[in-house]
């Protein structure tokens, strides 16, 4: 990530209030933030204007986080876009797939806004 | 004739009526509905900013303003976490929600208001409440009881589980829906859920068997063996099937006597355990077990024994007509 350029993060998830939890969080933390209501959207925006990182919910209508990670990693564009996968099923099969699917990094919901930003900073550190 | 007509057009007066009152209220609700999504709408992003500690909630004076920002935090307290959780749970006792939906919920005359106070309370998220609505697990409405034991589950106090586990012995409460609360409660309930192995109630005793054996670890396996020798059936059931999870070596003669349980599922689920444990000295008794009469028994015998030895299940399954072998072995062969 460049260090003159905000870094743009798509944020996709069908719940419009966590949605718009998470936009505003990060926005709050100096990111670029784009939203999508469904996996199809989210995979749209995404080929259109690759982001730095990606913050998906797993349970969404379309295309589902896991199969959204699979395509995404498919296309030559997005196939090295940082994946965080956002859930409410954190069962280890889950988790796994998660990983198997490519994402980076994994976080269940409940969760703490202050650690998904601690959790997108350190991927795209990592990056 | 005359009063035919009279008839026919009082009918079709009753109809206009009733159609009227139909549009009337739909017409009615759906303004509310309206109403409320531009409540909503307005007070989000105060709410958000207030979530993340950088502002105050906008004063509300209106009951209804109340109760849509109370919908709002209590939304968001069902997905969040840390910081922001403990706002809105602070939030909500200031705002003297708590005390109302506290009353609400003890002493509405109407089922359905009891019955959101309860859900409400386990969305504010506090410990406190705990008491409040074990004592709503006892009121006259299913509906009401129900929710006291979801917003047990979410608020996840330890105190609950003995009062949990009871309401579902009696009937009081879908099994099914103690079962969640006690999960979301996680290993916090276990020393209580120890406790009730040895409770007078049957259904107390096997409740907790269950539970131990989706939350315990294999330190509960003796425990939970010695609920093998149980007198009612459905502990003996239960601690067996909790064994295909946490039993190690040490449970394994138990857990093989109870192959020979008077009770078809007490030996289906013994079968499920042995096939987990896969100790070779279970081979023949399974085998044994594979050619009775009773299919679940039957099934669940033959499939263990493929599981601890295939070749030796298979050579079974060609000695003779043993079609619940055969499928074990076929289906362990696909596997």
């Amino acid at each position: 990530v460049s260090a003159e350029r905000t870094p743009r993060i798509l944020v996709a998830d069908d719940e419009e209030d966590v949605r718009e939890l998470i936009v505003y969080r990060l926005s709050r933390s100096g990111y670029d933030v784009v939203e999508a209501r469904d996996g199809e959207e989210a995979f749209r925006l995404a080929v259109d204007d690759v982001p730095d990182l990606a913050v998906l919910d797993v349970m969404m209508p379309r295309l589902d986080g896991y199969e959204l990670t699979r395509r995404l990693r498919a296309e030559p564009a997005t196939s090295r876009v940082p994946i965080i996968l956002l859930t409410a099923r954190t069962q280890e099969a889950d988790v796994s797939q998660g990983f198997e699917a490519g994402a980076d990094d994994y976080l269940k919901k409940p969760f703490s806004p202050d650690e998904l930003v601690a959790r997108v900073r350190a991927v795209l550190g990592r990056r | 004739m005359q009063a035919f007509a009279i008839a026919v057009l009082a009918l079709g007066a009753a109809n206009a009526v009733l159609l009227a009152v139909l549009i009337w209220r739909r017409v009615r609700l759906g303004e509310r509905a309206r109403r409320r999504a531009e409540l909503e709408r307005q007070l989000r992003p105060a709410v958000l900013a207030f979530l993340e500690g950088e502002g105050e909630l906008p004063a509300t004076a209106g009951v209804r303003e109340q109760e849509v920002l109370a919908d709002l935090l209590g939304g968001y307290a069902r997905k969040l976490r840390g910081p922001a959780l403990t706002r809105i749970a602070h939030t909500f006792n200031e705002l003297g929600t708590v005390d109302r939906e506290t009353r609400a919920m003890a002493g509405a005359r109407k089922p359905w208001r009891r019955a959101a106070a309860a859900h409400r309370l386990g969305d504010i998220g506090s410990s406190w409440l705990e008491p409040a609505l074990v004592a709503a697990l006892a009121d006259p409405d299913r509906g009401v009881r129900s929710a006291a034991a979801r917003s047990l589950g979410k608020l996840g106090g330890a105190g609950a589980v003995e009062p949990l586990l009871a309401a579902a012995a009696v009937g009081a409460v879908p099994q099914a829906l103690v079962g969640w609360a006690l999960l979301s409660i996680g290993p916090p309930a276990l020393p209580a859920l120890r406790r009730l192995l040895v409770s007078e109630n049957d259904l107390e005793r096997a409740g907790a068997v269950r539970m131990i054996g989706l939350l315990g670890d294999a330190s509960d396996g003796e425990a939970v063996a010695a609920r093998l020798r149980d007198t009612s059936a459905g502990v003996r059931a239960a601690a067996a099937q909790a064994l295909e999870r946490l039993g190690g070596p040490r449970d394994f003669d138990a857990v093989l006597a109870a192959l020979e349980d008077r009770v078809p599922a007490v030996r289906r689920a013994a079968a499920d355990a042995l096939g987990r444990l896969r100790d070779r000295r279970a081979l023949e008794p399974l085998l044994r077990c594979a050619e009775t009469d009773l299919f679940d028994v039957a099934q669940a015998a033959a499939r263990a024994a493929a599981a601890i030895d295939l070749e030796a299940a298979s050579s079974a399954a060609a000695a003779g007509a043993r079609p619940h072998l055969a499928e074990a072995v076929d289906l362990a062969g696909l596997a």
